[in-house]
């Protein structure tokens, strides 16, 4: 019915998502070649030290520069970037030369999205099904209670919440580990996906288990500080809806309470399942502190390295790879809502 | 009348909203009967309380508005004296509501045939699966939409469509009385009539008693037996359509009758002097006073009673004291 | 849905209660009565005027020398001399306090006010000339809001080192902060030209900047006061990401570069829980306060009772 309505729409999110990688992509050349310093020379100070032999470190400056292509003119740098990154080519590791800056990522992305997506759709279940309970109508007001516990948390950031739970279940009570993947001691069964990397192998079931028992803080920090967003949201549609005219009418004709909750559930889920998009934004930003608060092995703890010891290809194209990774959730999303809502036309999207 | 005909006897019905300015006093000791098959109009300006006194009989009124006094005799029952689930199930299957026109009254998520089916599985009909669909598709039936309507979502449907489902799915209950709250204000004239002869139809072959409320006169005229004025949350006269409009008794509606413009004549219009009073602090003595061109002496003292005569007209003014109505 | 007004039958509740007409009363007791209905509001704003009396007072009581690394004796718990301890460095954590939040509202005004005043000119740009300009900016907040700002922020404060001031810090985060408002902006723009009083506006000769200052604004403002608090919590959020990650001014003291000492120097395992505790506190209290501030004003632009005139 809505055939050439919904095929404008796809070209124009389909268009949004290229713009976006590829501003992203220019960015990202872009910011690095006004850097007040030049990221080849700091690293291979950084790692020989002032007190070799200066020419000799000059030349091998130079040598990297022009391996690196960066004495080219600036437009052929650009676009041998562009083709580059669309061939997936992201660089070398300045500290972990000659390690490729994607083999780097490759290993990591696992641990990140073993955080991002679970906290995700956790805390919007469990945060709308809490919002909806909210405004059942007879509901008792005791539960009114928790909603200052959810403000406070869904009003601080995911960092914050991580270092006060590392405080009282890491430190005092002891009951959960401090930081990492696995305990020190605890050699993990890994699969190895390159000749550097290699990522969990979860049918070993002691290394699932340190998995998940290191996971469990950063989990919680990133799901409780969700958890309030979706929670009074949906109490919040919930009421509105509650207030419609249609479900007053369906009062009116004598409809079951529980039938009466069922249509405005209903009538609920759709706006709020288009927050999804934000949220899985908001959880990738916040996941990449926790981790770094946490000493994750994922994304954000290679930024949070990365920064600390200057290699800046790892950190640009880090950035570039979650961008690109949200740009194309937020379209396969924008995509399947309207599917499923027989309401929304495709115009003025 | 025959007494023993009355499908629905309210008596001395108070509803007061409890805000933060005060207490406004919406309706303020309404009383009447309906009888059974009869179709009875609710008129009166915006604010009157005719909307608010309809909430009030299916016992909708939201807070901070209560429903301070009153009794509502559904055949046997007290509607007020009724449980929550016992009121739930009279809702719909005794005592029906379609709703007004401007208002989106359908589930927009849900396809109609269900919204239907939902209301008649609510009251334990005992029905089976079968059975529940072929009623739902009769009743599109009774308002004569296509059966493919059943499948379809409210937004696809027009303005009078809606109506027309609204309708079948009040009367697929056969209620034995039912509130149309300016069923048709948001819909234009070609549509309106269409609405109101199917409502009108299925009211006939249905038996239930309609109480229309509304403001078009000329609607009202076409539709109803008898009419009740309401205002300032009062009932101030209820007569036949006939005497209402040729021979009104109550000030309030002789200004309202003629100020509605009749066809040839031409100049000013009538309108009433003056606004209505403020529900929060009502006039002293008959509510109508202050804008009344016969109030006399003993209107600002002391409010008048609805008197009845036999054959049931009934006004509320001095004017007509004690016993005598002409 | 038509024009916007759709008569809910919580509208009998609307007339009736429009129908008694509400005495008037002085401003003073109509501010005050509303704070005490909107609790999220009052909340928040007391928090507020505690805050930047702490700062002020602060400001007068510490020697902000004592900031920085070395002042004084490392590594003390909370007592009589040092209020909240200092840190494994020999900061005074008090002074850190005092000063850190002041840099850190700083920053988070300096962001949000120039995020917000470059969005909102271009919201209206955007939404009174239309066409290829209209365009271009809309596809430019599209993109802004797609890609999460602190990404690029990162890269950005990577690029700078730890070099970068106070007001720079602001103006970098506010890159990030004016494509929310003028999508607002644009928004209400577009929707408030067609409306009735626009029109008549026009009718009675007034010229596009009268109608601007005098029609638009007004009705714009509890949009814009909802920006704004969002603005500053965003900017304080990114500024104390970044800060975390050791990007922040390392030389300047800050809450969240506190936090990044703290982490970098084990302060936990050392067992030294005030240097973690301060810093959390108070950004948890700055973050609270502009929680219920937000909402508040949100209950202020859209009243769960919709007055209409």
């Amino acid at each position: 019915m809505h055939r050439k309505a919904f095929f404008s729409y796809l070209l124009r999110r389909t268009l949004l998502f290229l713009l976006v990688v590829f501003s992203a992509v220019t960015i990202n050349f872009i910011i690095p070649r006004f850097a007040p310093t030049n990221p080849v020379r700091e690293a291979i100070l950084a790692k020989y030290g002032l007190t070799a032999d200066q020419s000799a470190l000059n030349d091998l400056v130079a040598y990297y520069e022009e391996y690196f292509g960066l004495n080219d003119p600036l437009i052929v740098q650009y676009f041998r970037f562009l083709r580059n990154t669309v061939r997936g080519d992201l660089g070398y590791s300045i500290t972990q030369f000659p390690r490729t800056v994607l083999d780097m990522i490759r290993e990591k992305v696992v641990w990140t999205m073993q955080l991002v997506l679970p906290s995700t759709i956790i805390a919007a279940v469990l945060g709308a099904l809490l919002g909806a309970l909210f405004a059942w109508p007879r509901m008792p007001k005791i539960y009114n209670a928790t909603v200052p516990l959810l403000i406070l948390f869904s009003a601080i950031p995911a960092f914050l919440a991580a270092v006060a739970l590392i405080y009282v279940f890491a430190h005092k009570l002891d009951l959960l580990p401090l930081m990492g993947a696995y305990d020190n001691t605890f050699v993990a069964h890994v699969i190895p996906v390159s000749q550097w990397a290699s990522i969990p192998d979860y049918t070993h079931w002691p290394t699932l288990q340190q998995i998940l028992k290191h996971s469990v803080l950063p989990l919680a920090s990133l799901i409780l500080v969700g958890l309030g967003g979706w929670a009074l949201g949906m109490r919040g549609m919930m009421i509105t809806i509650h207030n419609e005219d249609y479900m007053n009418f369906a009062e009116a004709k004598g409809l079951t309470d529980r039938r009466l909750f069922s249509y405005t559930l209903r009538n609920a889920l759709l706006p709020m399942a288009t927050s999804l998009g934000l949220a899985l934004s908001n959880a990738l930003t916040a996941g990449i502190l926790v981790e770094a608060i946490f000493a994750y092995p994922g994304i954000g703890g290679l930024i949070n390295s990365a920064i600390r010891v200057n290699d800046f290809p790892l950190i640009y194209a880090n950035s570039l790879i979650l961008i690109v990774l949200l740009a194309g959730a937020t379209f396969l999303l924008d995509l399947v809502y309207p599917l499923l809502d027989p309401r929304i036309s495709y115009e003025g999207r | 009348m025959n007494e023993n005909n009355v499908a629905l006897r309210v008596k001395d019905l108070h509803v007061h909203y409890d805000t933060e300015d005060g207490v406004v006093k919406a309706v303020s000791g309404v009383s009447f009967d309906l009888h059974a098959n009869e179709r009875m109009g609710l008129v009166g300006e915006s604010g009157c309380g005719k909307s608010t006194m309809a909430l009030g009989l299916m016992r909708l009124i939201k807070e901070p508005g209560e429903v301070v006094a009153g009794e509502a005799w559904l055949g046997d029952k007290n509607l007020f004296a009724l449980s929550y689930e016992e009121m739930r199930m009279a809702r719909g299957l005794e005592i029906g509501m379609i709703p007004q026109g401007a208002m989106n009254s359908l589930v927009p998520v849900i396809r109609v045939k269900n919204q239907i089916i939902d209301a008649l599985a609510d009251h334990k009909l005992g029905l089976s699966k079968e059975q529940l669909e072929e009623r739902a598709l009769e009743a599109l039936d009774s308002v004569e939409l296509p059966r493919k309507v059943a499948d379809m979502y409210p937004h696809e449907l027009s303005g009078g469509m809606k109506q027309r489902v609204c309708a079948a799915i009040s009367l697929a209950m056969r209620p034995k009385v039912i509130i149309a709250d300016e069923p048709t204000s948001a819909l234009d004239v070609i549509t309106q009539r269409q609405v109101m002869e199917t409502i009108g139809r299925l009211q006939e072959r249905t038996n239930s008693a309609v109480i229309l409320i509304g403001h078009d006169m000329g609607l009202q005229a076409q539709f109803v037996n008898r009419v009740a004025v309401m205002y300032a949350g009062k009932l101030v006269e209820v007569g036949t359509v006939k005497e209402i409009f040729t021979d009104a008794l109550h000030p309030y509606t002789q200004l309202l009758i003629s100020s509605l413009p009749t066809l040839g004549s031409k100049g000013v219009f009538v309108s009433i002097p003056g606004i209505a009073p403020s529900l929060l602090e009502l006039p002293s003595g008959c509510v109508f006073h202050p804008r009344c061109p016969k109030a006399m002496a003993i209107c600002n003292q002391e409010e008048p009673v609805l008197h009845s005569d036999s054959s049931g007209r009934r006004v509320s003014c001095h004017l007509y004291g004690n016993g005598g109505m002409n | 849905m038509k024009g916007g007004e759709t008569m809910t039958s919580s509208a009998t509740t609307q007339n009736v209660v429009a129908a008694a007409v509400p005495k008037p009363r002085s401003r003073l007791h109509g501010i005050l009565h509303y704070l005490k209905r909107n609790v999220n509001l009052a909340i928040g704003f007391s928090m507020l005027a505690i805050l930047i009396l702490f700062t002020l007072v602060g400001a007068f009581i510490v020697d902000l020398d004592d900031a920085y690394p070395g002042a004084v004796r490392a590594a003390r718990p909370p007592s009589a001399e040092h209020l909240f301890g200092t840190d494994g460095q020999g900061r005074d954590l008090f002074t850190v306090a005092v000063a850190g939040t002041w840099v850190t509202l700083q920053i988070g005004f300096i962001a949000a006010g120039v995020g917000l005043t470059a969005g909102v000119l271009l919201g209206f740009i955007s939404a009174y000339y239309g066409g290829t300009i209209d365009t271009i900016i809309r596809w430019a907040v599209d993109v802004f809001m797609t890609i999460p700002g602190f990404l690029i922020l990162i890269v950005l404060a990577a690029m700078l080192g730890g070099k970068v001031s106070t007001v720079g810090t602001g103006l970098i985060i506010s890159l990030f902060l004016w494509a929310g408002p003028a999508r607002v902006v644009r928004a209400q723009v577009l929707s408030l030209r067609e409306r009735q009083f626009v029109l008549m506006a026009k009718l009675s000769g007034l010229s596009n900047m009268e109608i601007i200052i005098e029609e638009l604004i007004p009705n714009l403002l509890p949009f814009l006061g909802a920006q704004l608090v969002g603005s500053v919590m965003s900017a304080v959020y990114s500024s104390s990401g970044l800060a975390i990650l050791g990007l922040g001014n390392l030389r300047e003291p800050q809450l969240g570069t506190t936090l990044y000492w703290m982490q970098g120097q084990g302060a936990l395992v050392r067992g030294l829980w005030w240097w973690v505790a301060v810093p959390v506190a108070f950004l948890c209290w700055a973050f609270v306060m502009l929680y219920l501030i937000s909402s508040g004003l949100d209950e202020l632009a859209n009243p769960r009772l919709r007055r209409r005139a």
